[in-house]
C-alpha cells in the first residue's frame, strides 16, 4: 500500500478488470486510437475518444470515477498556463474581445485566441483519456514485455525493467529518509529544507550506487548473462475483441 | 482604486490562485495531446540521431563493464524518483528538478538521451506527466538539448581551469534554463501568436513559465553541487570508473 500514493496509476492498473486482456492487444488498441485521433484532428473524434475511453476505463476496467477525475486533474495546471499564453495577446495599438490597458500596452483576448484555446482543451482531453485508458489497464511490466515483442533493442528493454524495479527500491528508501527528516523538523524553514533536501538527494544517490553493485553481484551469482527473463502470463485475443477493434475504428473513421 | 487597478488586482489574484492552490508536481513536460501531429513527428525524428548515438555508446560501455548497466539503471530510477522529492517550496507550486544535467556531466550527454526517453515514458504512463505523442518533443528539450548544453558548459569551464563545483552549478543551472527555453520555443512554434508571430509567442510562453522555472534552475544548480560534493567524498571509485 505504501506506493499507492505516488505510483497510484500503476497500482490501479494491476487492479483493473481489464488487466487480464492480452497486453499486445491493449497497447496496439490504445496507441492506434491515440495516433489516429491526433492525425485526424477532428472535434467529433476527440469527443468520441473522451467518452469511449471513459466508458472503457470506468465501466469495463472498473476504475473508480472519482479516481479517474483526480488523475485527469494532474495536467490541468499545464493546460491552464498554456492557455493563458495562447489566448492572451500583447500589442500597443490593437484590441480584441476583452482588452486591458496596462501602461502603454494593450493586453487582450481575441476571438481566435478563445477558439484556439477551446480546441487545445478538447484535443488534450481526448488524447489524455486515451493515454490514461492504457495506463490504467496495463501495468508497466506488461508494457515493457510488449515492447520486447516489438523487437526494441534488448539493452533498452533491460534498462527499462531495471529502472522500473529500482524505482520501488528508491521510493521506499526516499520515504524513510523523508519521514526521518520531517520528524526531526528537517523541513522547518527554508535553510533547513535546503539542507535536508540536499542530504536526502545525496544519500539517496550514494545508496543507489551501493544497491546497484549489490544487485549486480546477486544477479551474476545467479547466472545473469544479459537477458532478464520474467514469467509473464497472457491470455489470447478472442473473437469479441477483434470485433470490438474493428467496430471502434470504423466509428472513428466515420467521424473523421 | 481606478477600474484598471481593480482589474490588475483581480489578475494577480488569478495568478496567485493558479500557482498557489495546485499541489501537483510540475516540470516542463508538454502534456499529451498538446502538440499538432506535424510537431509530434518532427521533434521525434530530431531525437533519433541522439538516441542512436546513445545506444551505441551504452552498448560499448556495457560490453566493457556489464556492471555499469546497473549503475545507469539506478541513475534512471533516481531521475524518476527526483520527481517525488519534497522540494523546498519557493514559488508556491512544487516543481521538481530533472537531474539530467548532473547525469550528463557524469555519464556524457548521449547516454542521458536514452535514459531520458525511458524516464519520460515512465513519467507519462506512471505519473501522467508528459505524454506519448509528445514524447519526442519532451525528449528533445529535456534529454537532448539540456544535457548537451550542460555537458558543453561543464567541459568548457573545466578547460578554463574554473573550480569544479562552480562548473557543476553553472552547467546544471544553465542546462535547466536551456530546457525551459527550448520548451517555450516548441510551444510557440505550435501556437504562434496572432500579433507578432512565433517571436511574440516565445516571449509569452517564457513569461508564463518563468515563475516556476527560473527559481527551479537555481535550485537544481545548488542541489547538484551538494550531491556532487557528497559523491566526491563518498563515491570516488565509482566516479573514477565513469571517468568523471
Amino acid at each position: 500500500m505504501e506506493h499507492s500514493g505516488f505510483l497510484s496509476i500503476d497500482y490501479n492498473a494491476y487492479g483493473s478488470a481489464l488487466n487480464g486482456v492480452n497486453s499486445v492487444y491493449k497497447v496496439v488498441f490504445f496507441t492506434a486510437a491515440l495516433i489516429y485521433g491526433i492525425a485526424a484532428d477532428k472535434f467529433a473524434v476527440y469527443l468520441f475518444m473522451m467518452l469511449s475511453m471513459l466508458f472503457i476505463t470506468v465501466c469495463m476496467g472498473k476504475i473508480k470515477l472519482g479516481y479517474y477525475f483526480r488523475v485527469m486533474r494532474i495536467p490541468a495546471i499545464f493546460i491552464a498556463l498554456s492557455i493563458i499564453a495562447v489566448a492572451v495577446n500583447f500589442s500597443a495599438t490593437k484590441t480584441g474581445l476583452f482588452t486591458l490597458r496596462l501602461g502603454g500596452i494593450n493586453v487582450f483576448v481575441t476571438e481566435k485566441g478563445v477558439k484556439d484555446s477551446i480546441g487545445i482543451v478538447i484535443r488534450a482531453f481526448g488524447a489524455l483519456s486515451c493515454m490514461y485508458a492504457l495506463a490504467l489497464s496495463t501495468p508497466m511490466a506488461d508494457i515493457i514485455e510488449v515492447l520486447r515483442k516489438f523487437r526494441l533493442p534488448e539493452i533498452i528493454i533491460e534498462l527499462m525493467f531495471l529502472i522500473y524495479r529500482f524505482i520501488f527500491v528508491l521510493l521506499d528508501t526516499l520515504e524513510n529518509m523523508t519521514r526521518a527528516a520531517v520528524s526531526r523538523n528537517g523541513y522547518g524553514g527554508i535553510r533547513n529544507s535546503f539542507c535536508s533536501f540536499g542530504s536526502i538527494g545525496k544519500n539517496l544517490l550514494l545508496y543507489s550506487f551501493g544497491k546497484a553493485n549489490a544487485t549486480y553481484n546477486a544477479m551474476e551469482s545467479r547466472g545473469y548473462e544479459g537477458r532478464l527473463a520474467f514469467y509473464s502470463e497472457d491470455n489470447g485475443i478472442g473473437a469479441a475483441e477483434v470485433v470490438l477493434f474493428i467496430l471502434y475504428f470504423a466509428v472513428m473513421i466515420c467521424l473523421s | 482604486m481606478t477600474k484598471n487597478e481593480k482589474k490588475l488586482i483581480f489578475l494577480i489574484c488569478v495568478f496567485a490562485l493558479v500557482f498557489g492552490v495546485t499541489q501537483t508536481t510540475f516540470a516542463m513536460h508538454i502534456m499529451e495531446g498538446y502538440l499538432p501531429k506535424i510537431h509530434c513527428i518532427g521533434w521525434g525524428v530530431l531525437c533519433l540521431p541522439f538516441l542512436a548515438a546513445g545506444l551505441i555508446r551504452i552498448n560499448k560501455i556495457v560490453n566493457h563493464h556489464r556492471r555499469t548497466l546497473l549503475l545507469l539503471a539506478m541513475v534512471g530510477a533516481y531521475a524518476f524518483v527526483l520527481s517525488a522529492l519534497k522540494l523546498p517550496s519557493v514559488t508556491g507550486s512544487s516543481s521538481h528538478p530533472t537531474g539530467t544535467g548532473l547525469g550528463a556531466v557524469l555519464f556524457g550527454p548521449s547516454v542521458m538521451a536514452v535514459l531520458g526517453i525511458i524516464v519520460l515514458l515512465f513519467q507519462a504512463i506512471l505519473l501522467a506527466h508528459g505524454g506519448l505523442t509528445t514524447l519526442g518533443a519532451n525528449t528533445f528539450s529535456m534529454a537532448v538539448a539540456g544535457p548537451f548544453l550542460s555537458f558543453g558548459v561543464y567541459r568548457l569551464m573545466r578547460k578554463l581551469k574554473i573550480n569544479k563545483l562552480i562548473c557543476v552549478f553553472a552547467a546544471t543551472a544553465l542546462g535547466d534554463l536551456f530546457t525551459y527555453c527550448i520548451t517555450s520555443i516548441q510551444l510557440a512554434l505550435a501556437y504562434p501568436s496572432e500579433v507578432g508571430g512565433v517571436g511574440a509567442s516565445v516571449v509569452k510562453f517564457m513569461a508564463v513559465f518563468a515563475v516556476t522555472q527560473v527559481p527551479l534552475a537555481i535550485i537544481e544548480g545548488i542541489l547538484s553541487v551538494i550531491v556532487m560534493m557528497g559523491l566526491e567524498s563518498y563515491a570516488k571509485p565509482e566516479l573514477e570508473e565513469l571517468s568523471y
